[in-house]
């Protein structure tokens, strides 16, 4: 099983999507913050990291940035409600391998099987994520 | 014709309320009915004082709110009265996130005309709320419980100064122009 930490600041959002995944991947942490997620990456060294954008403290980018400098081959997915072009872009400039709207993963819950299809592509490095 | 006349304010409601109805469901297994159906009021219903928002700042300013009575949420919840202290945290937890993915929704449609708005992270309010006389678009999602209000309001008036700001500007220019031609 591949390794994977998720960070969001909601518990309920935690909880999804341990839920969700918990059947196709080992969880190694989870974490509200973007500070928890520098903590998780440099302890867990996982194969992937689920990351919110909007949190306090040290938001998503941030710790994207932070996690990148640790580890320029990290497989960073980021999630958020907000799917602004300009977000995503910039994400995927700092080194995000894909962005996932999170209303996608609240209706598509049933089918989780096609999400941890396309998590074990990024982890599996065959996944090009396509801005347009 | 002022660009925010333009806004579909009753279909960014309508999508906020139906992603909230949706989400609840969802997330929470909370089966909620609705009308279809938004309504402009000018102000929030007094009954309510539990409140979860979303402010959405950029060429304008506005909040998407769900508005419930604290009685009615604990019973559309199945929350038990003496265990509320033990569970709001996570049901304000629940609510806030369920807002911060419908607001998203909701956004699409204003976002058509100010594209630059982004949402600022959720917060809860507990207790009555005061705020100024917006045109407030509202709908309500229910069940035998009692209901839930989904408020969306744009405040116009930083756009409004600009506008005028403007106005003045070209009317001043079209003013000097026609002293110089004399």
């Amino acid at each position: 099983m591949h390794s994977i930490i998720i960070v969001d600041d909601s518990r309920l959002f935690q909880k999804v999507m341990t839920q969700i995944l918990s059947p196709y991947f080992q969880i190694s942490g989870i974490g509200a913050s973007g500070l928890d997620a520098i903590e998780l990456y440099k302890v867990h060294q996982p194969e992937l990291v689920l990351l919110d954008i909007t949190m306090p403290y040290c938001s998503g980018k941030e710790s994207l940035a932070e996690i990148m400098k640790i580890d320029p081959k990290a497989n960073v997915v980021m999630v958020s409600a907000l799917e602004d072009i300009q977000t995503v872009e910039e994400c995927l400039a700092l080194g995000a391998k894909a962005f996932i709207p999170k209303e996608q993963i609240t209706y598509d819950m049933k089918n989780s099987a096609q999400l941890a299809e396309v998590l074990t592509a990024v982890i599996e490095s065959h996944f090009k994520w396509d801005v347009a | 014709m002022k660009a925010h006349q333009t806004v579909n304010l009753k279909k960014s409601c309508l999508d906020f309320s139906r992603s909230i109805q949706r989400s609840l469901l969802e997330l929470m297994q909370v089966k909620l009915e609705t009308h279809e159906k938004t309504m402009s009021v000018k102000s929030i219903d007094e009954s309510e004082n539990l409140f979860f928002s979303v402010v959405f700042t950029g060429q304008v300013y506005g909040e998407f709110i769900i508005g419930l009575n604290q009685e009615t949420a604990l019973a559309i919840f199945n929350i038990k009265d003496k265990k509320f202290d033990q569970q709001k945290n996570d049901f304000i937890d629940a609510l806030c996130e369920v807002i911060n993915i419908s607001s998203a929704q909701g956004l699409q449609e204003l976002k058509v005309v100010y594209p630059e708005l982004s949402i600022i992270p959720p917060r809860a309010l507990l207790g009555q709320v005061y705020l100024p006389r917006y045109t407030f678009e509202k709908t309500t999602l229910f069940s035998h419980h009692g209901q839930l209000t989904c408020y969306v309001y744009i405040d116009c008036m930083k756009l409004e100064i600009t506008e005028a700001l403007e106005k003045a500007h070209a009317d001043l220019k079209q003013l000097s122009q026609t002293v110089r031609t004399a």
